[in-house]
């Protein structure tokens, strides 16, 4: 008899929200993370006594309302912090372009320096909202088998084709249009300046190889855009504490019924007796056993925990075709006091400061950054986009002192040359010359520096090849394509083992999958 | 006979191969049609012409393969002149010296593949299954009218309940391969299944052609497909060179129509397309004449023929909105040859059968990626992708005795060069091409008597293809199918009543396919019964 009836590996959003839906249902949950402490890629990590970082991204990104309400995650200390601004770009001769939650108060910034541009906005930000709403419930339900002739699927299709529908004919044929479409070509049909054409094309090569003229990126875009409030482009989601806020309320929630936690418990296989699985084996040479092993870590690693005898040769070959290019890189600033940001010789607005500033004068600088990494090299000029977490909530340094994090884009993981401390902190350098361009001050002010190349984040946080999203957003690697067309509905091919992590559908590091995992379970199980 | 300017049923702007097809089809089915050809000679993009005396050029397009086999049954082309001849080799020089070479023998390819990768020789015979599977999936797709999956008419409902019975009759397997070839990129997807880079290459090349993408863009794994489903009288995967070069194809497209009873005016270009209450009357020529017809079809480009033809006052602002955001980026040039003799290989030294096919400039998936980074930022590539062709090997009529032409197709060239296209920048991308080309065949300068060298500018002023593009607009995934030319509008028909559209810039798209052409005329003769 186990004495658990599911083990889920890694303590990550996506493992905690899963784990404590299932224990929510009555089931004896064990979670097992390799690390010493919980969170995954949204732990908030102290680099400098007192100083701490959402260590791999800014955004916590978007949480189900639904799954909200059911761990109340509110009771758990999850506390949304008002952020100021969305995206703002920073150049060395123009002024600050700041887009704002408040659609009048971005359309008024605009006009000093497009007329043109200002008149759209309000229109841009209409249809994104639109079509990330569409997005929003696709990700609401498991992914749709276009050819399932089953009466349920048929029926999903259906509905998610009535959503379509209620956008009206021209937005619907618009969201058609675009979600193929480079984000360079969709940022040149609504705007003329080159700084607001690349604040979108630096979100939309977030965390994908491919740069702003490769198609597909104006869905990395709207991806990001899903969860959004009305009017708001790139604003972060950021909970009081950084990222592992949200962690950690999923971990009180789980707790609280009555999951257990261990930590620094790493999974070196997962057991399968007669085509079903048995449980998990620790590296300690331990064994657990379980009638369901659900994984949250990335489709690469899940797949290698299991004996090859038990998957078919398309699978694993499946599973090796994933594209995980890491392409990301995040720079963290520990600063005894707040740096003076310009752009154009003018002093940035404080409520802009609090926006994640953009390092991108256009689209082409952007595409030249990947032209680079896209044969192996660290681009000259890569895109950064800064973010200041402090602003928002001081608890993340001591009094008065700030941090400043970066994310660097168009870094390959695979860097000719491989990667190594000198080579970290080359590109730390790198990050630090560009950053003081705006910010002149920036070197005095700094205490410390902790540089985490695409190598780093493979190795400190499991992602293969320092993929944050465990597998690139593209057309190819979404919906029912992902991770693998027979693994996209969170089943495998081994009974009992099941994926719920970013490397599944709906691409989300902030839990929004573990609803429909829990959903697919419990079917299972009837 | 005697028909000066009274009333047809039908006038055709533009006598390029898709207008031809229109004219055949509808003057089959017994309708007063003209078509109206702005040069002095039919073809469009598809003409042979004597630039060189003695010399014939296949001066744009060069090959044919997807020439759609209904339509060669149905006008009865061979008929009235055309002829096939197989191009059934492809040879890829590499920097070393070494090369990659498909036969038209599938064993002896697969030995040649062999050479560079046992792996990879393997994959090939199951990669070229699969393809070939792929192409005959697509075909369905390629001859049907794009149904509005906005609309709710039965017609429409018809036409996507179709497309979704097409999808859930193949396989899973095959269903997720043809949605990647949708989705990836040409190398992307060939990294799934092979090793050897200049297989990679060489194959990604055929993805890009006329396309303003790199084999690392998204989207263009399904040019390859495009190119693949090559079918010459049903034998699916196989180039053709048509004897007389490509012209000949129009020639008889354009005997078929006149067989029907369909007039062609040479020397008539087109200023205006005349409407009264937001219906199309008729056509103005830029010498003044006008002709009256309750049906105008127009096989210019989308822009040419929105932006230039038709007054905007009698289009709705979105449609001309879509129409100016259509993408048609000219990506290609080319450079015709004529020669004193042949071209010797480095790799292949000598007169040989390699000579007979096409000669792939495409040594590596880098030198193709960075041929296209050149042009991305406005400039043509300082070392460009090309595929050669010799037709006099293959047609020893295109050539004098003893002497050769040469048949370069080039990448990249774009339209939206900086500064735009001059003479200087017309010598200097000529140059270019030709450096490249010595690079595997260092006799080549020794042997060209003449050249012409067409850069897309050129190949708008000479054909009136906007920005030169060969397909009338990109053939990216948000550019085809119901999509094509613009949201709405996809079924040949235009906002003004009685004006329709028939070019590469509808649905399926470029090559000398007809495809459009045909599926054109279906739908006007639908309409008016």
């Amino acid at each position: 008899m186990n004495r658990y009836d599911a083990i889920v590996i890694g303590a990550g959003a996506n493992g905690l929200a899963t784990a404590a839906l299932l224990a929510k249902k009555g089931r004896r949950i064990l979670v097992l993370e390799r690390r010493d402490v919980a969170g995954g890629t949204n732990a908030t990590e102290e680099f400098h006594p007192g100083y701490r970082a959402s260590a791999c991204r800014d955004d916590a990104g978007w949480v189900p309302d639904a799954l909200v309400r059911r761990l109340q995650l509110a009771r758990h200390g999850l506390h949304w912090l008002p952020v100021t601004a969305g995206l703002v770009s920073l150049t060395a001769d123009g002024p600050p372009l700041a887009t704002y939650p408040d659609i009048g108060r971005t359309v008024d910034g605009l006009k000093a320096s497009s007329a043109a541009d200002a008149g759209r906005w309000a229109a841009f930000t209409g249809f994104v909202d639109r079509a990330a709403g569409f997005l929003q419930a696709a990700y609401s339900v498991r992914a749709p088998r276009v050819q399932s002739r089953a009466l349920g699927d048929l029926m999903a299709l259906a509905g998610l084709g009535q959503r379509l529908r209620r956008l009206g004919k021209r937005d619907m044929m618009e969201v058609l249009r675009v979600v193929p479409m480079p984000v360079a070509d969709l940022g040149e049909e609504w705007f003329s300046l080159d700084s607001l054409r690349a604040l979108l094309a630096v979100a939309g090569t977030r965390d994908v190889m491919h740069g702003p003229m490769s198609g597909g990126t104006a869905l990395v875009f709207l991806h990001q855009q899903v969860g959004q409030p009305a009017g708001s482009i790139g604003v972060r989601r950021v909970p009081r504490g950084g990222t592992g806020a949200l962690a950690s309320a999923f971990a009180g929630a789980a707790r609280e019924v009555g999951v257990e936690i261990r930590l620094g418990a790493d999974v070196s296989e997962v057991m399968v007796a007669g085509a079903r699985v048995a449980g998990v084996r620790l590296t300690t040479g331990e064994e657990l056993g379980a009638s369901h092993v659900i994984s949250s870590a990335d489709p690469k690693r899940s797949f290698a925990w299991i004996d090859p005898v038990w998957l078919d040769p398309e699978l694993l070959r499946a599973v090796d075709n994933i594209r995980m290019r890491g392409s990301t890189a995040r720079v963290h600033y520990a600063l005894e006091a707040l740096p003076r940001f310009q752009s154009g010789g003018l002093e940035v607005p404080r409520d802009a400061l609090g926006g994640t500033m953009v390092l991108a004068p256009s689209i082409a600088s952007v595409e030249r950054a990947y032209d680079a990494a896209k044969f192996g090299e660290v681009p000259q000029s890569p895109a950064l986009s800064l973010a200041i977490p402090t602003l928002i909530d001081p608890s993340l340094a001591p009094d008065r002192r700030h941090v400043l994090s970066v994310t660097v884009h168009h870094v390959p993981f695979a860097r000719r040359g491989g990667w190594d401390r000198s080579a970290a902190e080359l590109l730390g350098d790198q990050v630090t010359s560009m950053v003081a361009a705006v910010a002149p001050d920036l070197r005095e002010r700094t205490l410390h520096r902790w540089v985490l190349t695409p190598a780093d984040l493979e190795s400190r946080y499991a992602c293969t090849e320092g993929n944050l999203s465990h597998g690139e957003l593209a057309l190819d690697q979404f919906l029912f394509m992902r991770p693998t067309p027979v693994s996209s509905r969170y089943a495998t091919p081994v009974a009992g083992f099941w994926l719920c992590g970013t490397g599944s559908h709906p691409v989300s590091s902030s839990g929004a999958a573990a609803m429909l995992v829990t959903r697919e379970l419990a079917n299972a199980r009837e | 006979m005697t028909r000066s300017n009274g009333r047809y049923d039908a006038i055709i702007i533009g006598g390029g191969h898709n207008g031809l097809v229109t004219a055949a089809y509808l003057a089959r089915a017994g309708k007063r049609v003209v078509v109206l050809e702005r040069r002095h000679l039919v073809g469009g993009a598809a003409v042979t012409e004597e630039i060189i005396p003695g010399f014939k050029f296949s001066v744009f397009s060069y090959v044919v393969s997807l020439l759609r086999p209904e339509i060669i049954r149905d006008l009865s082309l061979p008929s009235h002149g055309l002829e096939i001849l197989p191009l059934e080799s492809t040879v890829t020089p590499m920097f070393d010296g070494d090369y990659l070479a498909a036969w038209p023998d599938a064993d002896e390819t697969r030995r040649e593949v062999a050479r560079h990768s046992l792996k990879d020789a393997e994959a090939y015979e199951e990669y070229s299954r699969l393809m070939g599977l792929m192409a005959m999936a697509v075909k369905p797709i390629i001859s049907m009218i794009p149904p509005d999956p906005t609309s709710l008419s039965p017609r429409d409902l018809r036409g996507l309940l179709k497309v979704g019975a097409h999808f859930q009759s193949l396989s899973a397997k095959h269903f997720h391969l043809l949605y990647k070839l949708m989705t990836m990129s040409s190398a992307d997807f060939l990294d799934e299944w092979f090793e050897t880079d200049v297989l990679k290459a060489t194959k990604s090349a055929s993805g890009i052609i006329g396309t303003f993408m790199g084999p690392r863009t998204p989207g263009s794994a399904y040019v390859l497909l495009h190119h693949y489903m090559g079918e010459i009288d049903g034998a699916f995967r196989a180039w053709g060179f048509a004897r007389g070069g490509t012209g000949a194809i129009s020639e008889s497209i354009g005997r078929a129509a006149r067989s029907f009873g369909a007039e062609v005016r040479l020397e008539a270009e087109v200023s205006q397309v005349r409407t009264k209450d937001g219906r199309a009357t008729g056509v103005v020529l830029a010498n003044g004449d006008e002709l009256e017809a309750p049906v105008v079809v127009s096989s210019l480009d989308p822009k040419r023929t929105f932006l230039t033809l038709v007054s905007e006052s009698d289009l709705p602002a979105d449609f001309v909105g879509d129409v100016r955001r259509f993408k048609i980026r000219g990506s290609s040039g080319k450079v015709n040859l004529a020669l004193s003799g042949l071209p010797d290989l480095t790799c292949l030294p000598g007169v040989g059968r390699h000579l007979r096919g096409a000669i792939s400039i495409s040594p590596s998936l880098e030198y193709v990626e960075r041929a296209y980074d050149d042009a991305k930022y406005g400039a043509f590539s300082t070392r460009p992708y090309m595929d050669i062709i010799l037709p006099s090997m293959i047609d020893p009529g295109m050539a004098p005795p003893g002497k050769h032409v040469m048949s370069v197709f080039v990448q990249y060239a774009p339209s939206t060069i900086t500064g735009g296209w001059d003479n200087l920048k017309r010598d200097a991308f000529g140059n270019a091409v030709i450096d490249a080309i010595a690079q595997f065949a260092p006799n080549i300068r020794d042997i060209i008597i003449e050249k012409q060298v067409l850069t897309p500018a050129d190949i708008e002023r000479i054909t009136g293809l906007t920005e030169g593009n060969i397909f009338q607009g990109e053939l990216a995934l948000h550019q085809l199918f119901f999509l094509r030319p613009s949201p709405g509008w996809a079924q040949y028909r235009t906002p003004v009543r009685g004006l329709w559209q028939c070019g590469s810039g509808t649905h399926p798209g470029g090559g000398i396919m007809g495809a459009g052409g045909r599926l054109a005329a279906l739908e006007i003769l639908g309409a008016a019964s």
